[in-house]
């Protein structure tokens, strides 16, 4: 058995009666890219946020490069790589595009990132355009670059995406992940939670099916898209 | 300079540092109506400390600098609580503690209670208008650094703030307590201006107005508050000169109907105030090139 980077272990979360992530246990390679897929309230984000550190932890773990990082605050996960990129993208508005890369490297307090931002505005040369601007007048597309630049930045060893195909025209689905595909190349382990499940499973090399807050099938996307009923039942399939 | 103009220019400086006081927070997403609090905190400490007849006799080198620490310090332990609510409950917090401060001054008798105390170190602009001027360049300093991009990255979101690893709480009561530092400076300084304070100077209307130089100027650079405090100082000057040069009666004795018709229409013409972003932006720079270009 390979070695994990991240391996959460029979975690729950609870928002008072509300039971949203109930046992679940998965793990993430060195370089690989996993996909949770499920319907809405089916409890992902609830488990991103657990890795991440905003939401606490009933009980279980999650085991990161070796460490127990229960006990770690957001702030402190961050520095050591896990970086979340938020549902609906999340930018922050009333500062310009570059003060929005330099917010992604907050954490990395002396670092001198002069050279990190020239190479993202070499990969998005619209960023580059609009370094002074509000984001605030981004289009979504661009919007969404932004909020994976800005993740970048904070030199992640992981990246978790929320969701990162919300209201995307398809061609911009497309370039999105292209662009996951590429950081993964680049050596970042990704863990994509999606609604989107046709284009996560063909990026992804392993899945996850969340249900009301269980895990319900988990494999290599041949092997959930054999299944006829989990198909059918989450994977838009018929 | 007569008279007038000083006069107008002492108000200007007060009413800038007192912006400023309020500014800060709201840069980080706080809306504070609890000015006159601080302002009460400031002043009253401030002469206790300095008066000659009924206080310590301090000197002010020593008595101001204190008075704005102590108004920090009581700002510092009010954030805890305050800062435990948001938005509109936020501003009712800050109005409560403004309220709770002017009725515990008013009932302490040593110093002076409802008939308010003197202040007996008179000082001109000497001292009033350097410190302003350091105020107002301690808050483009600060807004420019790594603590001020975080102020306002939590004004933006404080959740996605915490996600990228910054110590939301503590930016939060640090700029609520620089805040009140301000305020108690603005306090202090006004006691020396005037010869002597009382509670009453500093009730919900002056909060109001407080609140209104920086939304009015502007949350989002630090020239808001600037402009908002100089907008409200001039304005109302500015309509009693025509109303006296012309006279016609709007700009005399309407002149505060006619300064709160100008206050609705800014409201509705810029509701993010004066001094956007976007508006240096055209005042610095010839253009902004237009965002139309999807994706690469």
């Amino acid at each position: 058995m390979t070695i994990m980077l991240l391996s959460v272990e029979k975690i729950n979360v609870r928002y008072g009666r509300n039971h949203a992530v109930k046992n679940v246990s998965l793990n993430l390679a060195d370089g690989e890219i996993i996909t949770v897929l499920g319907a809405n309230g089916a409890g992902k984000s609830s488990l991103l946020k657990a890795i991440q550190g905003t939401e606490k932890i009933e009980s279980g773990s999650i085991i990161y490069e070796d460490k127990d990082i229960n006990r770690w605050g957001a702030p402190k996960r961050v520095q050591s790589g896990l970086v979340l990129v938020p549902e609906g993208r999340q930018i922050f508005i009333s500062m310009t595009v570059e003060e929005n890369l330099l917010m992604g490297a907050y954490s990395r307090k002396n670092a001198d990132i002069t050279n990190e931002i020239e190479m993202i505005f070499e990969r998005f040369p619209n960023l580059k355009e609009r370094r002074n601007m509000l984001a605030a007048v981004l289009s979504g597309g661009e919007q969404q670059m932004l909020a994976v630049s800005r993740a970048l930045l904070a030199k992640p060893t992981i990246m978790m995406l929320d969701e990162p195909s919300l209201g995307l025209s398809p061609i911009l689905v497309k370039q999105l992940f292209e662009l996951i595909k590429d950081i993964n190349t680049e050596g970042l382990s990704i863990l994509l939670v999606e609604q989107n499940t046709h284009m996560a499973l063909q990026y992804a090399d392993r899945g996850y099916v969340l249900e009301l807050g269980n895990i319900v099938a988990s494999g290599t996307p041949a092997d959930l898209l054999a299944d006829k009923k989990l198909a059918k039942a989450y994977l838009g399939g018929d | 300079m007569s008279a007038y103009m000083t006069g107008i220019i002492i108000i200007l400086c007060l009413n800038i540092i007192i912006a400023y006081s309020v500014f800060l927070p709201a840069a980080a997403g706080q809306l504070n109506l609890g000015a006159a609090g601080f302002m009460i905190i400031g002043a009253y400490t401030d002469a206790y400390l300095s008066s000659a007849d009924e206080g310590l006799g301090l000197p002010i080198a020593l008595t101001i600098p204190v008075a704005a620490l102590f108004t920090g310090l009581v700002g510092f332990l009010m954030s805890f609580p305050i800062l435990r609510t948001r938005g509109v409950y936020m501003i009712l917090a800050t109005f409560a503690f403004a309220e709770i401060v002017a009725g515990i001054v008013l009932n302490m008798e040593i110093v002076g209670g409802a008939s308010g105390f003197p202040v007996t170190t008179h000082t001109e602009l000497e001292v009033l208008l350097p410190v302003t001027v350091v105020v107002v360049l301690f808050g483009f300093y600060l807004i420019s650094t790594r603590f001020g991009l975080s102020m306002r990255s939590i004004h933006d979101d404080e959740n996605v703030s915490l996600l990228f690893g910054v110590n939301t709480h503590l930016v939060k009561v640090g700029a609520f307590t620089i805040g009140a530092f301000l305020g108690g400076l603005a306090g202090a300084l006004y006691g020396h201006q005037f010869d002597y304070i009382e509670v009453q100077n500093w009730g919900i209307l002056f909060s109001i107005y407080v609140l209104l130089y920086v939304l009015i100027g502007g949350t989002q650079t630090p020239w808001g508050p600037l402009v908002g405090a100089m907008f409200f100082t001039f304005i109302p000057e500015i309509l009693r000169a025509i109303g006296d040069a012309t006279g016609i009666e709007l700009f005399t004795e309407l002149r505060f109907a006619a300064f709160g018709v100008i206050i609705v229409g800014m409201m509705v013409l810029r509701p993010e105030g004066i001094m956007t972003r976007t508006f240096l932006e055209l005042l610095f720079r010839k253009s902004i090139p237009k965002s139309n270009i999807k994706l690469s």
